[in-house]
């Protein structure tokens, strides 16, 4: 049960951005996808979530044994899926406490959007956001806008928080970041894993991974799944780099590395 | 001046003396006003729509005036039509355009609102409602020394066919702290006209909220002079161009006084087939020494077929500025936008609303007023 991806192409206008990926993500486990740029790693993230332009040629992608290629980015998003962005855009105009209260509201399927229908996410954005290290003023300025990489990182791991997923997504969510605030996002998806949910973290250096201990590490390069394996497989990529690893595995043709 | 010379300047003025731009020529569609200038008076005031009925107006000025209450340390006088005493309407903003000569020569109902020296007076909340056919309201605001409170101008012009004009002319004594504000409602019918002149002294704080959401053609000019040594004043506007409107927000800020400061920050969003230019210009004068002036405006085009400016000019005469920046900028919602909202959970209808609630709200007059965004969006001409 989580997440099924499953045989999964993918095309973005003329190019094949993943070819038959496939990946399990348990609830209460955390499953991490690493690739180099251009791997297509933010491409499967987009297409789990259903952004126009990612056109599925072959595949499935499942939540709890359903398949959800049919339904809209915001109806996968009200089925539990939250992805936190590489690169949130800014929204001027909307503050980041009233997108807060907007998704939580939809989310307990009140039709009002900017209305508070439960003052206590309020006080827990406060509460999660300074423990995350964001000051809690960002909270009423509009989302992303002049925020620094590291602000904008820490905005998307306090939605993931307060939404309370069953499945997250994080894309990269240790790049810009110092070491104390890896440590922090690291032990904050050390917390969704430990209430039960399903974590992809998309990651291009295994650095974090010092902090949090995957279940599973896939390997993904020029769009295909090339090693999967666990923690293990994530400092060998450390090691012998991304280029080592394509050799070492990539010719086998089956793509599990035994743990 | 006498009605018989402003009548004479209103048939030899120009709307306009220059175009605004060579392309554009004039953001204000003045064909709109020019329809519009044989109206006769309203006999009949447009009621306070429900969204503002909660507000707690201490002059409502629509056909006749009715003073409701005083606040304390405030004193109200009606001034009647082609009132002709001291203070002289027009001083401040002098008539130098047909839509200036048309106001002097017609507004029929008038206000001298004056707040005594270092009084708190509270809210004082203006009414200035359109009627079925012209309507003119004059205001001259004078806000004594260390004076402490906020000036609310509701301007709602409502679903007939008219024209509306609004000139307030005000002046803020030394060291005094308020916020002057400015809510403007217009129904597609309407065609206003309005002009409010800030003068600010020494060491005064003015505060300005404005949240314009226009009409058949809504020119809402602020020009906020900023003349006292030290004086600070901070802008925050949001303006809508809804469906089949048309808009010129116009913020201006000129710094005379040495230190003074200026921040004007404006967001806009313009729906299908409306129509918004956004502009402000700010003048640092060469007398403002050690001046800061800070210009932002951001319009969003969120609709088919709408049409945005964001214009924004600043120009420094003084040798010696402590600050000085512009930003501008016109965008459309884009793909990524969208998707990131959607991934929240949001539909591409709550997208939008969303959006647009977020413009509305940015004065926060919004939030000050507890109103409803959605509800002020939907005020059209259908509602009576
Ligand atoms: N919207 C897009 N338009 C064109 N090419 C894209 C788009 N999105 C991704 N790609 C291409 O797909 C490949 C994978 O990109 P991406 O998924 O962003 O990789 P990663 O996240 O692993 O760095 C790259 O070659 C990239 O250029
Ligand atoms: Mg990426």
């Amino acid at each position: 049960m989580g997440l099924e991806v499953i045989g999964l192409t993918v095309r973005v206008r003329d190019k094949i951005v993943l070819r038959r990926v496939s990946l399990n993500v348990d609830y209460g486990t955390v499953h991490v996808v690493m690739g180099p740029n251009g791997s297509g790693k933010s491409s499967l993230a987009y297409a789990i979530m259903g952004r126009e332009g990612y056109e599925v040629l072959e595949g499935d992608i499942r939540v709890d044994g359903e398949s959800i290629l049919n339904l809209e980015t915001h109806e996968r998003a009200l089925k539990g899926i939250y992805l936190g962005m590489q690169d949130p855009p800014a929204i001027p105009g909307v503050r980041l406490s009233t997108l807060l209260i907007a998704s939580t509201n939809k989310r307990m399927g009140v039709s009002e959007l900017t209305k508070i229908a439960n003052p206590k996410v309020v006080k827990s954005a406060h509460r999660i956001a300074s423990e995350i290290g964001l000051s809690a003023e960002l909270l009423q300025r509009e989302v992303n806008v002049g925020f620094s990489g590291g602000e904008r990182k820490r905005g998307e791991l306090l939605q993931a928080i307060i939404l309370e997923p069953k499945i997250a997504i994080l894309d990269e969510p240790d790049s810009g970041l110092d070491i104390d605030g890896i440590r922090k996002v690291a032990s904050y998806i050390g917390s969704l894993r430990d209430s039960g949910r399903a974590v992809m973290l998309i990651t291009h250096y295994a650095r974090m991974l010092h902090f949090i201990k995957p279940d599973t590490v896939t390997v993904l390069i020029g769009g295909e799944v090339v090693a999967r394996g666990g923690p293990e497989l994530a400092f060998e990529v450390e090691e012998i780099g991304y280029e080592g690893v394509r050799r070492k595995y990539g010719s086998q043709s089956t793509q599990t590395v035994n743990t | 001046m006498s009605r018989d010379a402003y009548q004479r300047m209103l048939r030899e003025l120009p709307f306009q003396h220059m175009a605004d731009t060579p392309t554009v020529k004039y953001y204000t569609d003045w064909k709109i006003f020019e329809e519009r200038l044989n109206l006769e008076n309203s006999s009949i005031e447009d009621r306070i729509p429900s969204v503002l009925e909660h507000l707690d107006y201490n002059v409502v000025l629509g056909v006749g005036a009715r003073v409701l209450k005083e606040p304390m340390g405030v004193r109200i006088r009606l001034l009647g039509e082609g009132w002709d005493g001291d203070p002289r309407p027009m001083s401040l903003v002098g008539v130098h355009s047909k839509m200036h000569a048309y106001h002097a020569y017609r507004w029929n109902t008038g206000l001298l609102v004056e707040v005594d020296d270092g009084v708190s007076f509270g809210d004082l909340v203006i009414a200035s409602l359109g009627g079925n056919a012209y309507t003119g309201h004059h205001i001259i605001l004078k806000v004594g020394d260390r004076a402490k409170g906020r000036v609310l101008v509701v301007d709602y012009a409502g679903p007939s066919r008219g024209l509306k004009t609004l000139v307030i002319e005000s002046t803020v004594g030394r060291e005094a702290d308020v916020s002057l504000d400015m809510l403007a409602l217009h129904s597609k019918e309407h065609a206003v006209y309005s002009l409010t002149h800030v003068v600010a002294g020494d060491e005064s704080n003015v505060k300005s909220k404005v949240l314009s959401l226009g009409g058949a053609m809504s020119r809402v000019q602020v020009d906020y002079i900023v003349e006292g040594e030290k004086a600070k004043l901070s802008t925050l506007a949001s303006a809508i161009g809804r469906e089949g409107t048309k808009s010129d927000v116009i913020l201006n800020s000129v710094n005379k006084g040495p230190e003074s400061e200026v921040m004007v920050n404006a967001r806009g969003a313009v729906l299908n087939k409306g129509y918004l230019a956004l502009r402000g210009s700010a003048i640092v004068s060469e007398e403002a020494r050690w001046a800061s002036s800070e210009i932002e405006i951001q319009v969003v085009i969120m609709g088919e077929e709408a049409r945005g400016h964001a214009v924004p000019v600043l120009e420094i005469h003084s040798g010696d500025v402590a600050k000085a920046n512009h930003a501008a900028g016109i965008s459309h919602v884009l793909e990524e936008q969208r998707f990131y909202l959607k991934s929240r959970g949001l539909s591409d209808e709550e997208v939008s609303r969303l959006l647009i609630a977020g413009i509305v709200e940015f004065s926060g007059l919004v939030e000050d007023l507890k109103l409803d965004p959605f509800k002020l969006l939907a005020v059209d001409a259908r509602e009576a």
